[in-house]
């Protein structure tokens, strides 16, 4: 148990540099989750309209509290710069302005132009406030052609265009806003930081075992090879365990979840992915790179795992090309299963257990692959011979 | 003397080769992926397209039928409909293929997998059926017949909006992950900056060791080791730029050559607040390039990186963040070269970025001058 022991020494030396990762990507997980959270109850997406009144009669007062119902009006800003910022990263979908004579017009049936709308994006908001304006004013339309006056008109419009269509989510999980969804939500995010703070803690106190002049004195003394590797692992597993269990009750305790039924298989499922992580950062470490490409590496691996298999970005979003490519990483798998708890897609247990399987693989083959090179690069070493 | 010590520092900086190579992979391997990720989310998700429904009839309506056809047809139709059985429908609903499951009976309902704008659209698409129930039922109540007018008043092709949109050079919102790849890959600079500082503190390096025993003014040294930081980390900056232009074909928007200069001096804000935190307070260096690389990459996650509506909720709740973050400041001086014809807002952000490498170089010599070592 030396090997054991001394690894957890060093490990311990070096707590100050992993807690300053454990406390930073908490934080990101924190934020992550409470920005994304998500239930399956239907509720009408929002728009955020800001709305320029410049006939302020009762006819465009109507229209304003029309497209104001159930969307988030926006005051006007006063600078113009800021309208643009708000509109490019969509805090606002459009502006709609009611130009004066707006009743007039509408009483006379010019609605050709009627109302200004400025927008960045053709996004499906700009279509749905244009759709929104067009409906009102049409269905004004067809009243004042039953003899309505305009003022009767718009009111019963207004609700006319209040009989919506009803609307249900269908899930494998149905209607619940439940702790369980916060819980997986955090289970969501947790690849990228179980990759950034185990390959960004564990790599440099492994690189540190690895250095030529302890693996030497390793080499010297009687432990066998087979059973460093073995305890080096035992070791690290010990570490990663750890994190993964404080950050899993921490998750736990902020979504206020009971961890029962399908979601151990969330569990299982983020403590292999945890190991991955782990004998990733064994392998990496095997080939001692300096602090800072651990960092970049970290980053790299991270990022393009989370971004290509769906993780920061839905993964129906991302195209059939990216999907494929994605299927080849562990991330991918774990996401899946994700998905099946939360009820995106439909539960399969077949499939599950091929996504636990598929990630175990990943975590055997890394095992592999670090005990190949431990063996090429240290074991078949054959020391120089001393020149007189 | 100065000239000296910046040959060896490019030496030094050039022969890392894992860190040069790593610096400038890093762009290319994270940029190629967020092409092959985001290449045409904008054009395919974002906007408006024709949306995909299934619909499973449980018996007739007309007037739903009579919308149907109108929906589906033209160049641009607003649905393409499916008409299959309750379980295709269900699969193809949860296999993405359609937006939503849309049911018709007496009454039309929708099934969709999700809460989202696409879903919203749909829901104000298919309740056109019951306002046209609703204004036939009201029409007929009050005068039978201008029922036909009323149904030609309501279905009338009038282009009610005046459409004023951005004349801004790109409007696709993921160009934004680009702006933050570069802005990270300047950040990233920090890792040089801080290796100049710890490599002349006597207690932190060998290096450092010697250096402090030599005859060389630390002035001259700390400033040979910024300039050699300053040019590697530039030749980053140009690659990375190059590459996300002209080889993955980025449009960022804007005057290329202002791009270029916004590139290469966030690359030296990044440096120069690396050679900051190298400089403050006697921590191990691993302790230093821990706190180094953990503040950058949560500027960067602030900034968007990570998740690209970011920048929009702190504009909302804490705006100030988005103000005092150097790397929002950075990749805001790339949007404002897209989304603004005039340079007022790119010259404040450029003012931005100055005024941080002015004071985190001025606090970096601050800190490391006078320094005395009782035991090394």
């Amino acid at each position: 148990m030396q090997v054991f022991n001394a690894f957890l020494r060093v490990l311990r030396s070096k707590f100050g540099a992993s807690a300053i990762y454990i406390v930073l990507f908490f934080i990101v997980g924190i934020i992550m989750t409470r920005t994304n959270s998500a239930d399956n109850v239907w509720e009408k997406t929002q728009l955020a309209i800001v709305i320029e009144d410049n006939d302020n009669t009762p006819e465009s007062r109507m229209l304003a509290e029309f497209v104001s119902k159930g969307n988030k009006i926006v005051e006007p800003f006063e600078n113009d710069d800021d309208l643009t910022d708000a509109m490019y990263y969509e805090r606002v979908d459009s502006v709609m302005t009611i130009p004066e004579g707006y009743a007039k017009r509408l009483a006379s049936g010019d609605t050709e132009e009627l109302i200004t709308h400025r927008h960045i994006h053709d996004s499906y908001s700009v279509v749905n406030v244009r759709m929104l304006i067009e409906k009102y004013v049409n269905s004004v339309e067809a009243y004042l052609k039953l003899g309505r006056t305009t003022e009767e008109a718009s009111r019963a419009a207004a609700e006319a265009l209040a009989n919506e269509a009803e609307v249900t989510i269908l899930t494998e999980s149905e209607g619940n806003d439940t702790p369980e969804n916060d819980l997986l939500m955090f289970l969501r995010y947790m690849p990228y930081i179980l990759l950034c703070v185990i390959l960004n803690s564990l790599c440099p106190a492994l690189i540190a075992m690895n250095k030529k002049d302890i693996r030497f004195r390793t080499d010297c003394s009687g432990i066998r090879p087979h059973s460093y590797t073995m305890q080096l692992f035992g070791a690290s597993a010990v570490y990663v365990g750890a994190i993964w269990l404080v950050f899993l009750v921490i998750g736990t305790l902020m979504s206020g979840a009971m961890v029962s039924g399908r979601l151990w298989l969330a569990v299982a499922n983020s403590l292999l992915f945890a190991l991955f992580a782990a004998v990733l950062s064994l392998f990496v470490s095997e080939f001692s790179p300096s602090s800072t490409v651990v960092s970049l590496l970290t980053q790299l691996v991270s990022l393009s795992m989370c971004f290509l298999c769906g993780i920061f970005v839905d993964q129906a979003l991302l195209g059939s090309g990216v999907e494929t490519v994605s299927r080849f990483l562990p991330a991918y798998w774990y996401i899946r299963i994700i998905r099946m708890l939360g009820g995106d897609i439909p539960f399969d247990s077949g499939e599950a257990a091929l996504a636990l399987g598929i990630q175990a693989g990943y975590v055997l083959m890394f095992v592999l692959l670090t005990m190949m090179v431990r063996r090429t690069r240290y074991v078949n070493v054959v020391p120089r011979k001393a020149t007189a | 003397m100065f000239l000296h010590n910046l040959k060896y520092e490019l030496k030094l900086v050039f022969r890392a080769k894992d860190f040069i190579l790593w610096m400038m992979l890093f762009p290319i391997f994270l940029g190629t992926l967020f092409k092959v990720a985001f290449g045409s989310i904008y054009a395919n998700n974002e906007m408006f397209n024709t949306i995909p429904v299934a619909v499973v009839q449980t018996s007739e309506n007309e007037v739903f039928a009579g919308m149907l056809t109108a929906l589906t047809e033209g160049e641009e139709p607003a649905l393409k409909a499916t008409v299959t059985d309750d379980e295709t429908a269900r699969k193809m609903l949860f296999d993405g293929e359609v937006t939503g499951i849309v049911y018709v009976g007496e009454t039309v309902e929708l099934s969709v997998s999700g809460k989202g704008m696409s879903q919203t659209v749909l829901q104000e698409i298919i309740s056109q059926c019951n306002l046209y129930e609703t204004v036939i039922r009201d029409a007929i109540a009050t005068d039978p017949a201008s029922v036909q007018s009323a149904i030609q008043a309501l279905s009338a092709e009038v282009k009610v909006c005046r459409e004023v949109s951005s004349n801004a050079d790109n409007t696709d919102v993921y160009v934004q992950y680009f702006y933050n790849l570069i802005a990270m890959v300047a950040i990233c600079g920090n890792m040089t900056g801080l290796h100049i500082a710890t490599d002349n503190q006597a207690n932190q390096s060998t290096l450092g060791a010697r250096k402090n025993c030599s005859a060389t003014p630390k002035r001259v040294n700390l400033l040979a080791g910024l300039a050699g930081s300053y040019i590697a980390q530039s030749a980053c900056m140009i690659l990375c730029v190059t590459f996300l232009r002209f080889v993955l074909g980025i449009h960022f928007g804007g005057n290329m050559l202002l791009l270029y200069f916004a590139a290469i001096l966030s690359g030296f804000l990044g440096v120069t607040m690396g050679f900051f935190v190298g400089c403050a307070g006697r921590m191990k260096q691993d302790i230093k390039e821990a706190i180094s690389m953990t503040v950058s990459m949560g500027l960067c996650f602030l900034s968007g990186l990570m998740m690209g509506n970011m920048k929009g909720i702190l504009a909302e709740h804490a705006p100030w963040v988005n103000r005092v973050n150097p790397v929002a400041i950075m990749s805001d001086s790339f949007y404002c070269l897209n989304m603004y014809s005039d340079y007022r807002r790119f010259i404040t952000k450029i003012v931005g970025m100055l005024i941080y490498i002015v004071l985190f170089a001025t606090l970096g010599v601050v800190l490391s001058r006078r320094k005395k070592y009782a035991s090394i």
